[in-house]
């Protein structure tokens, strides 16, 4: 019966030619659409940009700074200008448009680069209308930012680059739109056409989504750390890198204090796994002695902790009362005991059959020799896994580091480093320590705030991703062993 | 032969011997625990050294020593000389007690062992008291110097310290002294207790640090001073401040987000089933190796690396905005998706989806593949379909272990871990993001400390017996414990 049902499926086939012809033709259907969306319906938008560099004199002068006498990020100060509803009202007067500020704003956009200058862009439907805006903006915010310190715009050096007209539009980028609409006509005609039973390829397409979802954040980082920093800065770098350099990641050894945390990192790792290998090893290896004494008891007193903990900030008062805080020994001796591997260690030493060990004994050889010459050698399968978990966890550990290390910044790690750069709202480029000399010159070569978070985040996830492909064997085998515990 | 005989009947002639033994060993641990415990640090003889400083670190540690006196010791009104004396009186007392604590550990072997190891303590006990001599010849220094900003003082624990080594000494020279003086050739000891005595390090340290803290738990009844250090006892009053109207509906709100995030868990803690059982479907080996490869690497990632990815992704100017800006052609694009408070319960699941999903299913995939292709073949030629197969057979398999996971997560409905709801937290969707843990860390931080302990607390029991709870289920249903 089902041989004959088989065949009935298989005869109402399409030829194979048709099908390629059938996913072609709906695929460039598809790309045909986009253009057209792209040419006739979606109304092509111009960017233009001018600049401002702030003079720094301004902030000295202004009442805020008379009183806070503290360091601050100048073109933070001004930033709450740039969304006033005043300067957007004046900068829609002065390009000669009937906007209220809520629609001007939208026509609007602003980056920082370092702490001194503002690039004012703005759009509009024709090139000499982005201009026009970008223009006026520029100037209404020049005025607001004078107003703002008490001074006149004459009075101050502010430095005014006025926009370009621009050469063709930035929206609706037709390659890109053309390509994503292909893609997708790709996908669903070949689910449609391609006659695999249709469950399969349903879920193929819905794995390889998900598949692309988990990779993709991870390479549109990597790409806009590569690319030209101004087209990152302007969000032109989406699929590919463009003008790629890798000056990003050279500049990084500017950036104060990020030395120490990787050093700190690095030898947690190191030393944090090793030991932590060693005493889950001892710990796994004695657990398997039936003859112990209270052998039972020591062994849930220690599985117990997996399940029960008496809560954060006691655990921090106890690291206080040890001594612990601002202290390296912190990251290192609290993780020798890690119970989940000390159980992986025992499974698999149970795994070990008995009679090497008994032997061993039998010729003389005393409990430390039977686990330096028998047992690790044996286990060493199992010690790798573990030592990979160990590895990542060290490397990925911030909770430690947020709560022990207050006063001793030179003591977080890499992640909580990482943790207080994302959290600076202000102009990332402060932190760079040759930040003093920068000019709006040479701001092409220099890091915007933005591109320093993502090439440090690609810092910190690199050797992961470096390790991964080699290790997910014993991932797997870890967490197999694991499901089987003991 | 003979001669273990009448010596075993010995011994168990004389159980006083046993019952100080008993004492000396138990004063032995007190003395090591009390190291570590501030309020009793032989070597706070000055009013300036930090409350919060035990004599383990007073041994270990000069600048946290010389915390509160760097003036005097710039003025040059104390010598670091003095401070020395005072370190070396900490780590002559420490070797002291290392010596007891050897001494305690021999009384564990045979008749020989046993002798040698209550001699020890007489020695262990001397060097004490030697230290405390050192401490208080410190002291002695200290009150020679006339300056406002030294107060000498003499600290209960040197008291107690002396005491402990006394004690300590007397009871192992009388159980010396009751031990039978016939011994074996040579020093022995019983196969469980060496074990025991070489496993002794990891309990140790467990106990430090996994089961120390709940001492900290002190702090839900007393008062919490800044350095530390202990107040007043405050009866019951935190537990009143947290449930009395100010802070209740905070709570509230708090239990909510947690329960409400915990339970969106849980009800989709079949994902990674379903994700299994798919990708069997799938005929190609290739393609499972491929997807399981790069779904399972933002499991390793960190929350606070998420979080960046999560900021390049959907900021002001992140790749969202950009996209619909520049390659869409959407004027006006510039959501900060981060910042806002829709729907965050449903984000914050589907980013721990994002991160777990693909190793979450690896123990299903494993137990897919350990399931009898026999099965499949015979359910095949009774006329089954794939979906039949599923279900019959590939289901049931995976019951067990999905069974475990669903209870631990249901015991773990409390703990939904920091991290995640630290890295993600904001101004705008701080409301409905906090949950218990991330709230006890935000007390903290604000200086409710003992607030913070008391939710802890009661998380760290309830967390206990909702375990054992599940643990129960777990054995009445499938006669198989979790734990």
């Amino acid at each position: 019966m089902s041989q004959a049902k088989n065949n009935n499926r298989r005869k109402k086939k399409l030829p194979l030619l048709t099908r390629f012809l059938l996913i072609v033709g709906v695929t460039a259907l598809c790309g045909l659409v986009a253009w057209a969306y792209s040419t006739f319906i979606a109304v092509p938008v111009y960017q233009s940009t001018a600049r401002l560099e702030v003079d720094s004199a301004l902030l000295e002068d202004s009442f805020w700074y008379a009183n806070n006498n503290s360091a601050v990020d100048l073109c933070d100060y001004f930033r709450a200008e740039l969304e006033d509803e005043a300067t957007l009202r004046r900068a829609a007067e002065g390009a000669g448009l009937t906007l209220s500020a809520k629609d001007m704003a939208k026509r609007v956009s602003a980056s920082t680069y370092w702490t001194t200058t503002f690039n004012l862009s703005g759009t509009g439907t024709s090139p000499e209308e982005a201009q026009t805006v970008a223009n006026a903006w520029a100037q209404a915010m020049n005025e607001a930012v004078a107003a703002k310190a008490g001074k006149d715009v004459a009075d101050t050096t502010s430095k005014l680059t006025a926009a370009t007209l621009p050469e063709s539009p930035v929206s609706p980028n037709l390659v890109l739109n053309v390509l994503i609409a292909c893609l997708l006509g790709l996908l669903v005609s070949y689910a449609v056409f391609s006659q695999q039973p249709l469950f399969e390829t349903i879920v193929t397409v819905v794995f390889v989504i998900f598949t692309l979802l988990c990779i993709f954040p991870f390479y549109y980082l990597f790409i806009n750390t590569i690319s030209d920093n101004s087209l990152v800065s302007a969000g032109l770098i989406n699929f590919y890198p463009k003008g790629v350099h890798l000056t990003n990641y050279y500049n990084l050894r500017d950036v104060s204090d990020l030395g120490s945390s990787v050093i700190v990192t690095v030898a947690r790792t190191i030393l944090g796994t090793a030991l932590m290998v060693v005493c889950s090893a001892w710990a796994g290896y004695l657990v398997t002695k039936t003859g112990m004494w209270r052998r039972k008891l020591w062994y849930r007193a220690l599985v117990m902790t997996m399940y029960f903990n008496a809560g954060l900030i006691p655990w921090y008062t106890n690291m206080l009362m040890l001594g612990l805080t601002d202290n390296f020994l912190a990251y290192i001796i609290p993780g020798m005991i890690a119970p989940y591997n000390i159980i992986l260690v025992k499974t698999y030493i149970e795994s070990i059959p008995a009679s090497l060990e008994e032997s061993a004994i039998i010729d003389g050889a005393g409990t430390g020799t039977v686990f330096v010459k028998i047992i690790w050698p044996l286990s060493i399968p199992i010690l790798a896994t573990i030592s990979i978990f160990g590895a990542v966890g060290n490397w990925n550990s911030f909770q430690d580091s947020l709560l022990l290390m207050t006063s001793r910044p030179d003591l977080y790690t890499l992640q909580h480093r990482l943790y207080t750069y994302l959290n600076q709202s202000t102009n990332l480029a402060a932190i760079m320590s040759s930040s003093s000399g920068a000019t709006a010159q040479n701001v092409e070569n220099m890091l915007s705030g933005k591109v320093i978070k993502y090439t440090i985040s690609m810092v910190t996830i690199i050797p992961i991703l470096l390790v991964y492909p080699f290790m997910q064997r014993f991932f797997v085998k870890g967490i197999m062993l694991g499901a089987v515990k003991g | 032969m003979q001669a273990n005989v009448s010596l075993t009947r010995r011994a168990a002639a004389k159980p006083k011997a046993n019952h100080l033994l008993r004492l000396n060993r138990v004063l032995v641990i007190l003395t090591g625990l009390l190291v570590f415990f501030p309020q009793v640090n032989p070597g706070r003889i000055l009013a300036e050294i930090n409350h919060n400083l035990s004599l383990f670190t007073t041994a270990l540690s000069y600048s946290t020593v010389t915390d509160g006196l760097k003036l005097a010791l710039r003025r040059s009104e104390i010598t670091p000389g003095m401070i020395y004396l005072l370190m070396a009186g900490a780590i002559v007392m420490i070797l002291g007690i290392l010596l007891n604590v050897a001494g305690a550990c021999m009384s564990l072997g045979n008749n020989r062992m046993k002798r040698v190891g209550c001699l020890l303590p007489v020695g262990g006990g001397a060097v004490m008291l030697a230290g405390v001599g050192v401490i208080w010849a410190a002291y002695r220094g200290f009150t020679g110097v006339s300056s406002t900003r030294v107060t000498p003082m003499v600290p209960d624990g040197l008291w107690v310290f002396a005491a402990l080594a006394l004690l300590i000494t007397v009871s192992a020279l009388l159980v010396w002294l009751r031990l039978p003086k016939e011994v074996e050739e040579r020093m022995e000891m019983e196969e469980k207790y060496r074990l025991f005595l070489m496993f002794l390090p990891v309990l140790v340290l467990t106990f430090i640090f996994c089961y120390l803290p709940i001492y900290g738990w002190r702090f839900a009844f007393f008062d919490y001073q800044p350095d530390g250090s202990m107040g007043d006892f405050m009866g019951l009053y935190w537990f009143n401040l947290l449930f009395g109207q100010a802070n209740l509906s905070d709570m509230v709100r708090v239990l909510r987000n947690t329960l409400a995030m915990s339970g969106l868990g849980i009800l989709t803690s079949w994902f990674p089933v379903a994700f299994a059982i798919l990708l069997a479907e799938v005929k190609s080996t290739k393609f499972q190796r491929f997807v399981q490869t790069f779904t399972t690497i933002p499991n390793f990632i960190s929350w606070v690396l998420v979080y960046s990815i999560a900021l390049a992704i959907f900021s002001t100017d992140g790749f969202l905005n950009s996209f619909l800006r520049n390659v869409m052609g959407v004027t006006g694009a510039n959501t900060d998706y981060l910042a806002s408070a829709d729907h965050t319960w449903l984000k914050m699941l589907l980013w721990g989806t994002w991160k777990g999903l693909g190793w979450s299913a690896i123990v299903y995939i494993a137990g897919i593949s350990g399931i009898d292709q026999q099965l499949y073949e015979a359910a095949r030629v009774d006329g089954a379909n794939r979906f039949r197969c599923i279900w019959h057979i590939t289901v049931p398999g995976l019951m067990p272990t999905y069974c475990v996971m669903l209870l631990m997560s249901v015991a773990g409905i409390l703990s939904n871990g920091m991290e995640q709801y630290l890295v993600f937290h904001n101004a705008i969707n701080s409301d409905v993001i906090q949950v218990l843990d991330l709230y006890v860390y935000q007390m903290f931080q604000s200086g409710s400390t003992e607030l913070s302990i008391v939710v802890g607390m009661a998380k760290s029991i309830i967390g206990v017996v909702l375990l054992f709870a599940a643990n129960g289920i777990s054995k009445a249903v499938r006669g198989e414990s979790i734990i």
